[in-house]
């Protein structure tokens, strides 16, 4: 077996964009082994010779536990699950694995990552290199240090103990925080990044320009092109990073930063059409043509996401549910989202405990309906059927009891 | 001053910066740093005239005085932070001070430590590397709580401040010229934007700055934060964390009345639960005593009317950044435009019959989201409840002499 692998999440919209990245591997790297892990059946080519081999997403999400897939939407559960990807392509025997956000681009050969990443346990990829110039150059740097120094589009493990001890505690925290609050310093499956040079051995820190190249840094990196050869101010350019990009769009480098037009990047502009262009002719789609396996109850009522964060914010207390994806039982999380929360109402006229949920949370309605089960109810029902069930694409199940 | 120079011992320097009242604390450092590492120059800033306290003859350090560092707009800091967040803010205006002085590596030390063993080791990996940087964690937490305590250092940031090594390189001088620039707006305690003093910061240090090493050494830096779980063996002076000498110990926090526990910031341990690490706490305690025990009463800093200077009223200069420019010194309250008179005119002309609100004022509800959800319309239908709200709540809430709480007129009543 060869040494290196890459491994790749591609989530909701992201197929035509894994695709576009896995193309361009093969031109850099035709040989190298690549793995796709993908939320929906995504199209890799011809079964003879595929651009990537497929790590069957439904196994790895049922095996990571804690009703990971329940938790978590279909883009949270991607990110949450890259941590599991690289272990199990440990455990398949690679020596050396590398983590591609499916919105990057190879642009130049990867053999100098892959030896600095040779070098290390555990390989991490700063968002920036170095201070942040000009009248925002502070504020930028702040946003940094909300969302993480360390990118986590691009990745490194190697088969050293530390990186097995670092995946570990990654997967474990994971599992309970992979979700945007910066107050508790939670930014996805990134902020914990912060830690990793502390905590464990062996840590490199990629200083190299070529590597991760995107709208947060691309002022400090010169990017340029001669003869069909990408460069920066420093050296060969080797990766670039589409965060936030969108084909339909492209006037807008990014939805993180929407005032900033590829017009105003300079030569960065050509590489942002031809990759539009290259997204648009895989097919590129705002639908995705495929089904998403952990979209709905086993009734086939839509899971709606409040409903996966308030079984995640339960925690513990979800074990005497079972099984959440199922309704067959009056004790199961479906059941209980829909108890009328009032007891003295007849269930036609009393809020499901989801609508409550979803009231608790909204400041808005706790303004507008202060009293939701005395004087305000038919008020607040009023709303969840006119205004509500739409608002939160809530299916009509869990308006009334049945 | 050249990187070579740097590895010569007599180079070598140790340094703290402390508010004045903390100067039981600085003895307490320099005393420990002269049984340990004697032949270490100690030098130590203070952010408050010391007056009488101060007997430079026999304290166990160098004093370095804050105009020596010859910082542009010191008083503006000085103002914006109070004592002890300055302390914090000229860290890295000291550190280069001491470089540009000649020392060739130096070895920050913040003022609640003691030091119980040989310092070497750490200056010597300053021969090879620009800038040490010691974390709070050297490996995860475990347990219940573990995800909670592992975001709590998140926020602080991800490398302690109390233990912090610069060598005299082009690199290290970049970091700190760095440094130096974002803290004079961004030391604040704002850990929902990214900021936590001046610490927050060096979490950016590995990526942006050339030499960086991470010194995961668990004897380099023990504080309550990674404790219990690094283990105390403690045998007369000598002291070892996990198997391995320890150099620095933080008292963060400590509080020598309180010495059941280890630190204010968390009240989930007690010296108890250290074993054999109690004896470091209650030798922290017995020098403590020894060095002066509690301090006197502080004398607030006041404006140069002899007004003392609340709090909420830095917290709000912060809020307006560079722009207190306009004021010229923020400490005279004698010319014309000066901040005293700003912060008591009033922020718009109300309707006949209305109160007036202050700037002040104005800025303490623009900082409180209490006060926004409370009075959503301060200088519209809610002006007349929050301009009561000042005066019979306000005002004691945030210790704002009377003389400040009032509105000034424009006719200068």
């Amino acid at each position: 077996m060869s040494r290196r692998a890459i491994g790749i999440v591609a989530g909701r919209r992201f197929e035509a964009s894994a695709r576009v990245l896995l193309r361009s591997i093969r031109a850099h790297h035709p040989d190298l082994a690549v793995f796709v892990l993908a939320t929906r059946d995504v199209d890799l080519g011809s079964p003879s010779s595929p651009l990537a081999e497929r790590v069957d997403f439904e196994t790895l999400a049922k095996a990571a536990g804690s009703w990971l897939a329940f938790r978590y939407a279909e883009n949270e559960l991607a990110v949450a699950l890259k941590a599991f990807l690289l272990d199990h392509l440990l455990d398949s025997g690679y020596e050396q694995v590398l983590h591609l956000d499916a919105d990057i681009l190879v642009v130049g050969n990867l053999e100098s990552l892959f030896e600095r990443l040779g070098r290390h346990s555990i390989l991490l990829a700063p968002h920036s290199l170095s201070p942040l110039v000009g009248p925002e150059g502070e504020a930028r740097e702040l946003v940094l240090l909300r969302a993480g120094v360390y990118n986590g589009g691009v990745l490194g493990v190697t088969r050293h103990p530390a990186a097995r001890q670092f995946l570990e505690w990654w997967k474990s925290r994971l599992r309970e925080d992979c979700r945007i609050s910066s107050a508790e310093a939670l930014h996805d499956d990134q902020r914990w990044l912060d830690l990793v040079p502390g905590a464990f051995d062996g840590v490199g820190v990629c200083r190299d320009p070529g590597v991760n190249l995107a709208y947060w840094n691309f002022r400090e990196r010169g990017l340029a092109r001669e003869n069909g050869v990408w460069s920066t101010s420093y050296g060969p350019a080797s990766l670039v990073h589409f965060s936030g990009f969108d084909p339909r769009t492209p006037g807008i480098v990014t939805r993180h930063q929407p005032r900033l037009t590829p017009g105003e990047l300079g030569v960065e502009a050509i590489l942002f059409r031809e990759y539009a262009s290259s997204l648009l002719a895989e097919g590129w789609s705002a639908e995705p043509a495929t089904p998403y396996r952990f979209d709905r109850f086993d009734n086939g009522v839509s899971i709606p996401d409040i409903a996966r964060r308030v079984f995640h914010e339960l925690g513990g207390e979800t074990s005497r549910f079972g099984d959440p994806f199922r309704t067959d039982r009056a004790t199961s999380f479906f059941a209980w989202l829909r108890d009328p929360m009032d007891p003295s109402a007849s269930p036609a006229a009393a809020p499901a405990r989801l609508w409550m949920e979803i009231w608790r949370r909204r400041e808005d309605l706790r303004r507008a309906f202060p009293e939701p089960l005395a004087r305000d109810r038919g008020a607040f029902l009023a709303w969840v059927r006119t205004s509500g069930a739409a608002e939160h694409g809530i299916d009509r199940a869990f308006e009334v009891r049945a | 001053m050249t990187a070579a120079s740097g590895t010569a011992p007599n180079s070598h320097v140790a340094a703290t910066a402390y508010a004045g009242r903390q100067i039981a604390s600085a003895r307490i450092l320099g005393r420990s740093l002269r049984e340990t590492n004697p032949l270490l120059p100690f030098k130590a800033l203070a952010t408050e005239a010391l007056d009488e306290r101060l007997d430079e003859a026999s304290e166990p350090f160098e004093q370095v005085g804050m105009e020596s560092l010859e910082i542009p707009r010191l008083r503006n800091l000085r103002f914006r932070y109070g004592p002890v967040s300055l302390s914090y803010a000229l860290t890295p205006f000291l550190l280069r001070h001491l470089l540009e002085g000649g020392a060739g590596a130096v070895l920050f030390l913040k003022q609640e430590s003691l030091v119980v063993g040989d310092l070497t080791p750490l200056f010597e990996r300053l021969r090879f590397s620009s800038i040490l940087l010691t974390p709070h964690l050297v490996a995860p937490l475990s347990g219940l709580d573990a995800s909670r305590r592992e975001r709590e250092v998140m926020l602080a940031g991800t490398y302690n401040c109390g233990v912090l090594g610069v060598a005299g390189t082009s690199a290290a001088r970049r970091f700190l010229d760095w440094w130096c620039d974002r803290l004079e707006l961004g030391c604040r305690h704002d850990v929902a934007a990214g900021m936590h003093f001046e610490q927050r910061w060096l979490d950016l240090v590995p990526a942006f700055f050339d030499g960086v090493e991470i010194v995961r050494d668990p004897g380099a830096n023990v504080g309550h934060w990674c404790l219990p779980e690094r283990r105390f063996e403690v045998a007369g002076a000598e002291v070892r964390v996990d198997g391995e000498p320890a150099r620095v110990l933080r008292f963060s926090g400590f509080d020598p009345a309180r010495p059941d526990r280890v630190t204010r910031h968390s009240d989930r341990l007690s010296t108890e639960a250290l074993g054999p690490g109690k004896a470091v706490f209650e030798e922290y305690r017995r020098r403590w005593v020894e060095a002066g025990g509690p301090a006197p009463p502080e004398t607030p800093e006041t404006f140069d009317n002899a007004t003392a200077i609340p709090d909420i009223v830095r917290l709000v200069y912060q809020g307006l950044g560079m722009d207190v420019a306009r004021f010229g010194d923020p400490y005279s309250t004698a010319h014309a435009g000066c901040l005293f008179d700003w912060l008591r005119a009033p922020v718009d002309e109300p309707s006949p019959g209305f109160p007036h609100v202050s700037n002040l004022w104005h800025g303490v509800w623009n900082l409180r989201s209490d006060l926004r959800h409370a009075f959503p319309e301060p200088l519209g239908s809610d002006r007349s409840l929050f301009a009561g709200w000042t005066l019979s709540t306000g005002r004691f809430e945030h210790s704002v002499p009377h003389n400040l709480a009032a509105v000034r007129s424009e006719n200068g009543a």
